[in-house]
């Protein structure tokens, strides 16, 4: 009798710690985000009375929230294209059918190894203005964190770069994917290597590309360690993206009211964009 | 798949070559300048060719900040978070897998819904749980909300499902307990993943910026990453002493990636989260 008991509380238990800390760390949070985005908060981050809408309606009338909103946008849409291209580009030089490592993988592979602030301190050396090898292979002298414009392409950049492993590693599991006996095929048919990329491989891959094209939307919308490294939101938050303007309000500007409603809108967008994916992922990550 | 034409194949070769060189440029540029003299850096003509190799600008990185004490925090935490997930997920993934109760499919679906949950929409609150908790500038702070991922859950999840179902039969009618057959045959015969999660699991730790700038506010409990922009903070332009620093902090991750490439690079990680 109790030895059944046992048995059936038994999973219960080998699930409980990561319950437990989901509870406390995702699930909770998310609520008391809620609830402070809802009260007027102190700078010391305590509520002291609820406030129904007011923060949002602060926030939605404040010019900077649509700046921010607007940077973050840009960056995202300038920075996917790219990213997507790199790693298509990097995974077709990649792919061989008869070696499944080498040395270009890890070398193509290896910005996945490096912490975004490393690769922003180094990226930032070399926009330097006086001594950066940028400036000086352009030939010019361009400050590059003097205006919105080159700022942002400086953390573009810097982001392609920081990200070019991981949608390498990406693309290439997708052309794997692609079955010897198409490229055979296509082969015997007497296409070349163009014909068969453009008819073989790109339609095979578009899925992979799908998946990478919102993970890449979702990190670019989360874009942090770059701007706080190498412009902190400047020049004048013309590089202020969303998640450095939620860390500057709580953190800097003690607004945490605001910072929590920045912070719901933030979440709101990511999970519309998640949904995305599930819904047009129809195998999805659920089941096998 | 490769060009098949002369014209192709030397294309091929040169565009494969030049991206390399792109992709290790900013890495091997840091190396560089962590060996050269001010003067050279900042001279005219540009000359960055290392004349001698000297670490004295190592030594003068572990003077200006308190590196070692940065790096042993970070070994700490990234070590703890890597073992605690490793286990977690194990445990978690072998309720999944070889139980079968109440709520189980709503209980995973939970576990995926916090893939959803961007960590920077929750991080204020996380932050002031700390500070209710009393927490802040701790160890614990740090490696606490790391412990569980529903990536590394699902991806133990995904190769146990791919052991054969017999061995734990026949265990369990060979008297085995549940545990003692988890952590004495599952997990051995699951290395592969494990060190793919693992290595995955570490570098991610150890390169975490956000939430370690958050909760840390004194030098003694500070890690790498937060710690690399105190040296740019420096007044001086030191960029030699600066990029020292960030060979420093980049090396372990670095090693660990390109020693367990076949794991990572194996596409293991990338078929558990595309299903």
């Amino acid at each position: 009798m109790k030895n059944s008991i046992v048995k059936k509380i038994e999973p219960y238990l080998y699930l409980l710690p990561v319950f437990v800390l989901f509870g406390m760390f995702v699930f909770y949070p998310l609520v008391r985000t809620v609830v402070m985005s809802v009260s007027s908060v102190n700078t010391m981050g305590e509520i002291v009375k609820f406030a129904g809408i007011k923060n949002f309606q602060r926030l939605f009338l404040s010019q900077e929230f649509w700046r921010n909103l607007k940077t973050t946008f840009t960056f995202a849409v300038i920075l996917v294209p790219f990213q997507l291209f790199i790693g298509l580009l990097m995974a077709l030089l990649a792919d061989n059918r008869k070696r499944k490592s080498g040395t270009i993988r890890v070398i193509f592979a290896l910005p996945m190894s490096i912490s975004y602030a490393c690769g922003s301190m180094i990226w930032m050396l070399m926009f330097n203005a006086n001594t950066g090898i940028i400036n000086y292979l352009l030939g010019r002298q361009i400050s590059w964190t003097g205006s919105r414009g080159s700022a942002m392409v400086m953390i573009l950049v810097t982001t392609c770069w920081l990200t070019a492993g991981m949608n390498f590693i990406y693309t290439l599991s997708g052309l794997q994917s692609v079955p010897d006996e198409l490229y055979e095929c296509s082969r015997l048919e007497g296409s070349n290597y163009w014909q068969t990329v453009r008819y073989i491989t790109l339609p095979l891959v578009t899925p992979t590309m799908f998946f990478l094209l919102i993970i890449n939307t979702i990190n670019a919308f989360q874009i942090f360690t770059q701007v706080k490294m190498m412009t902190e939101g400047g020049p004048g938050g013309g590089t202020t993206v969303l998640a450095y303007s939620i860390y500057e309000s709580a953190f800097i500007s003690n607004r945490w009211g605001n910072a929590c409603a920045q912070s719901l809108v933030f979440f709101v967008i990511l999970l519309i964009m998640s949904a995305i994916q599930f819904r047009v992922e129809k195998k999805g990550v659920f089941y096998q | 798949m490769r060009p098949d034409t002369r014209i192709g194949k030397i294309l091929f070769l040169i565009l494969q070559t030049g991206i390399a060189l792109i992709i290790i440029f900013p890495i091997l540029y840091a190396l560089d300048i962590s060996f050269l003299p001010l003067s050279q850096i900042f001279g005219k003509p540009l000359d960055l060719f290392p004349h001698k190799i000297d670490f004295s600008y190592y030594i003068r990185a572990f003077q200006v900040a308190p590196l070692f004490r940065y790096l042993m925090n970070t070994t700490v935490i990234a070590v703890s978070i890597t073992a605690g997930q490793l286990i977690l997920a194990c445990v978690t993934a072998f309720a999944f897998t070889h139980f079968d109760f109440k709520g189980k499919k709503l209980l995973f679906m939970l576990i995926l819904a916090t893939m959803m949950i961007p960590g920077e929409s929750i991080v204020l609150s996380n932050y002031l749980t700390m500070g209710d908790l009393g927490l802040l500038d701790t160890y614990i702070a740090m490696i606490l909300p790391s412990l569980a991922s529903a990536m590394s859950i699902f991806f133990m999840r995904q190769a146990f499902l791919q052991m054969p179902k017999d061995i734990y039969e026949m265990a369990t009618l060979d008297g085995c307990g549940n545990l003692r057959f988890l952590f004495t045959m599952l997990i051995p015969l699951s290395k592969g993943a494990m060190s793919a999660v693992g290595i995955y699991t570490f570098i991610n730790a150890w390169n975490a910026y956000m939430w370690p700038l958050l909760v840390t506010n004194t030098d003694r409990m500070r890690t790498v990453q937060i710690g690399i922009g105190m040296l740019l903070n420096a007044e001086s332009a030191e960029y030699n002493m600066m990029m020292a620093g960030v060979i420093v902090v980049m090396l372990p991750t670095v090693l660990i990636f390109v020693l367990g490439q076949k794991y990572i690079l194996s596409g293991m990680l990338v078929g558990a989260v595309k299903g």
